[in-house]
């Protein structure tokens, strides 16, 4: 149509349009669907931060098998939403590019009372077999329409409205978000004290094999994932799981010992700290005959550290995760002695070595075909006897004699292990307890530049104190009711 | 008077433009006889041009009669009036053979009826019987008349408009629905307004007679009509808004598929394919009225009431509880321009 000295062509202008709407539909939804993708793959990314998260404030972890299977539905959800997005990203660009339909559009914009629309109604392609049975009219509609579209631009008549699609997809992506990780909190639990340790292991693993690039290095990371694989794992015996820790606790004091720089936590107690940790280890190996057990484990991180850091809090809480989860399972290897069909624990149950028969004898390492000797809880339980003396060296002890319980050793599970004060929650409660075995910690002082390092000048206490009884048989007299505990350190043990 | 002008001579635009022309000048020149009423002279002329027939109902005494009688001489077109009475019978209607004589010879010959006139008034339509009645109505469908076996063709433009009273139903005979159905508009006159009273007494008691100018020669009166008729033919009606015209007819059908609850409860039976008809006809003379080539939403939307009031039927509970077509008519506008 020709408008003055303009050359106008209505249906040029509203194919125009209509491309533009199209586009415009198509950026709308991406924009839409971006932030709900995105935090869906941020939390998916980010799951072991969350994981960690919350076991940090809260104490709750995912377990792996469950996390695993949480990471796989953020995954089908993220292909789904992509799917989604594919498919109505379809339709919206076909419905926003109907050519009728950006007529309207254009009617609406061009205030025209449905003349764009009558126009591209009739002048549709599949029309065009028709066109010989246009109106008489259909020339006055062309031109009306063409004065209509003369100064219409669809650049300027159709723009890019983000607010909207942003808001949309901001509430979208909060109610994802929300969902996301309620489904998450929801699917968490309070770890026991084996997933505990071996969500630790693979920090430490993970750690060490990115600290430390030699071969060593990576074999104590295999070992310890290995480790903390076996520990979930169900079909293996506890007596073996405990073996496997000792071996592996070894392992990890000998390499503290090697690197104090490394990232198990003795970095800052390189001069006084490697001397005092290899000087415990020794005499409690020696001593009290348990070899590089718990006892020695946890002295040795004490009193190696030197300067309390963070390293130092990391090994102390790894040291005290490896304790509580070889005392959880020193009472599943109990309960596990009793006649159970169930429990395959009997397969190893003859090879073990009786209680006390052999304290030196290593823990783990060779335990993994459970043909080994492995020590038995009665063995971690005679660890905790005074050092330097044999059960026939307390005949004149006079602890405990009035026990009705006399003659039985306290077993391994039951006894608690002891925390300071507040350094790992709250402080247990002991008042029931029947037995309490505990070692005084080293008399310290103050080091330079404010450190704190152990007193070599004060008498260090080697052996521990404890209120189990004594077999009646190797009691000559009528014992005290109770051992004492000297009156200064009764406040430790509260 | 203007003078003819061929199809063939004139753009489009200049059609268009002479049909509103026209239009407007018998709009305006009705309006010099009839007070007010603009939207009935309105619908009025819409129905000639659009081929329709008009029903219009009013109480006595508010210018029915003269209305129609103002829009044909304005029209330039012949004019009757029937009064329609319980004893009137069909052959005063179309007419009848009589026996005359002519050079001695005895023959029957047909005398036309008032039927045969351009513009019909059937006043009070109503009140005939229903026999009577289909004789007017069957000449409004067709367009022609039959007596003793012979079809005599209606010179168009064949006009009628019907006028019934809405009270004083007593010895009435209410127009079956299907012949309501052939009306194309259904016009209500209501009382004047205060000011529109007293110009019509200034006009109609003064020594001063108002007439109307015709504004065709009553020679090519009828040609230049069928040409606007043929002109509103060739409106443009958009896909988009064929469906819309069929969403309005569906939404006001008991039982169709798109129908409107209050529709279900109130109505027996919905417009027939007449009324779509009926909208689309008098969207097209709204556009062009307005200058356009192709109908609008709101043309369409201007007819809904006129054309599809009377093809509505209520049922027992619409009248007890006094729900008018109308009502349900604009609850079913209102309904589809939300969907919209």
């Amino acid at each position: 149509v020709l408008l003055g000295e303009i050359l106008i062509n209505p249906l040029e202008i509203i194919e125009r349009a209509r491309r533009r709407l199209a586009r415009l539909a198509l950026v709308r939804l991406l924009l839409q669907a971006a932030l709900p993708l995105t935090v869906t793959v941020t939390i998916a990314g980010g799951f072991n931060l969350i994981n960690e998260f919350s076991f940090d404030r809260f104490g709750f972890l995912m377990e792996p098998a469950r996390a695993r299977l949480f990471l796989v539905s953020l995954l089908a959800l993220t292909l789904f939403e992509l799917g989604a997005l594919a498919l109505i990203a379809r339709r919206a660009w076909s419905h926003a590019g109907d050519w009728v339909r950006a007529a309207e559009l254009i009617d609406r914009a061009v205030g025209a009372r449905q003349e764009i629309l009558s126009l591209a109604s009739l002048s549709v392609p599949e029309s065009a077999e028709t066109a010989n049975m246009r109106s008489v009219l259909f020339p006055l509609l062309k031109e009306r329409a063409a004065n209509y579209l003369a100064a219409f631009d669809p650049r300027a008549a159709f723009k890019l409205q983000v607010r909207e699609p942003i808001v949309r997809s901001f509430i979208l992506a909060m109610s994802a978000a929300a969902a996301l990780i309620a489904a998450a909190f929801a699917l968490m639990i309070r770890p026991t004290p084996v997933q505990l340790l071996t969500d630790r292991l693979q920090l430490l693993a993970n750690t060490i094999a990115e600290s430390a690039p030699g071969p060593a290095q990576q074999q104590l990371a295999a070992a310890s994932r290995d480790v903390a694989r076996d520990l979930l794992s169900p079909k293996l015996p506890p007596q073996e799981k405990l073996a496997e820790l000792q071996a592996l606790e070894r392992e990890l004091e000998k390499y503290q010992l090697q690197h104090p720089n490394s990232a198990s936590g003795t970095g800052n107690s390189q001069g006084s700290g490697k001397g005092n940790g290899a000087g415990q280890g020794e005499g409690n190996s020696s001593g009290s005959g348990s070899g590089a057990g718990t006892g020695s484990g946890s002295g040795n991180s004490q009193n190696g550290s030197g300067k309390h850091g963070k390293d130092d809090q990391q090994t102390l809480e790894l040291h005290n995760d490896i304790a509580n989860a070889q005392m959880k399972l020193e009472q599943e290897a109990a309960s596990g002695e009793q006649p159970n069909p169930k429990n395959n624990s009997s397969k190893v149950k003859g090879s073990a070595p009786s209680p006390g028969s052999n304290p030196n004898q290593p823990g783990g390492g060779n335990s993994q075909n459970g043909n080994k000797p492995i020590p038995q809880v009665q063995t971690m339980a005679s660890a905790k006897m005074p050092s330097g003396e044999s059960p026939g060296a307390r005949r004149n002890d006079q602890g405990s004699m009035g026990d009705t319980h006399l003659g039985e050793f306290p077993k391994g599970g039951n006894y608690q292990r002891f925390y300071k004060l507040g350094e790992h929650g709250a402080a247990i409660n002991i008042r029931d307890a029947r037995y309490v075995t505990f070692q005084l910690p080293t008399e310290i002082q103050a080091g330079d530049a404010g450190s704190i390092v152990p007193d070599a000048n004060r008498s260090r206490a080697m052996a521990p104190y404890t209120n189990a009884p004594l077999k009646a048989e190797r009691l000559p007299a009528s014992p005290d009711e109770q051992q004492l505990v000297p009156p200064r350190y009764r406040e430790l043990i509260r | 008077m203007m003078g003819a002008a061929p199809k063939q001579q004139i753009s489009p635009v200049d059609r268009v433009a002479e049909f509103r022309r026209i239009f407007n000048r018998a709009e305006a020149e009705v309006g010099k006889v009839i007070v007010g009423h603009r939207e009935v002279i309105r619908k009025l002329l819409s129905a000639l041009l659009a081929g329709g027939h008009v029903l219009i109902e009013g109480v006595p005494g508010l210018g029915k009669t003269l209305l129609v009688k103002t829009a044909a001489e304005t029209l330039a077109l012949s004019f009757k009036r029937i009064q329609f009475t319980p004893d009137l019978m069909p052959s005063d209607i179309v007419g009848t053979q009589v026996l005359t004589e002519t050079d001695g010879r005895r023959e029957f010959s047909f005398k036309a009826g008032p039927i045969f006139a351009h513009v019909v008034l059937c006043d009070e339509i109503n009140r005939a019987t229903p026999k009577t009645q289909s004789a007017v109505l069957e000449a409004m469908e067709e367009r022609q008349v039959t007596v003793f076996g012979t079809t005599y063709l209606l010179e168009p433009p064949f006009f009628v408009l019907a006028t019934q009273n809405p009270i004083e139903l007593e010895g009435t005979y209410p127009l079956p629905e299907a012949q309501m159905d052939r009306f194309l508009f259904k016009v209500v006159i209501g009382a004047p307004k205060p000011e529109e009273l007293r110009e019509i007494l200034n006009r109609t008691t003064g020594a001063v007679g108002y007439r109307p100018q015709p504004i065709f020669d009553p020679m090519e009166a009828s040609a230049r009509i069928e040409e606007l008729k043929l002109l509103v033919r060739e409106v443009m009606v958009a896909e988009p808004l064929e469906r819309y015209v069929i969403s309005i007819i569906a939404a006001v059908t008991p039982g169709g598929p798109g129908t409107l609850p209050e529709v279900s409860q109130y109505l027996r039976f919905g417009p027939s394919p007449r009324g779509a008809q009926a909208l689309i006809l008098c969207a097209k003379v709204n556009a062009l009225l307005d200058g356009r080539p192709s109908i609008s939403y709101d043309d369409v939307n201007d007819a809904i009431v006129p054309s599809l009031r009377h093809r509505l039927l209520r049922n027992f509970q619409a009248e007890a509880e006094n729900v008018t077509a109308e009502s349900i008519l604009e609850q079913a506008l209102k309904r589809l321009k939300r969907s919209s």
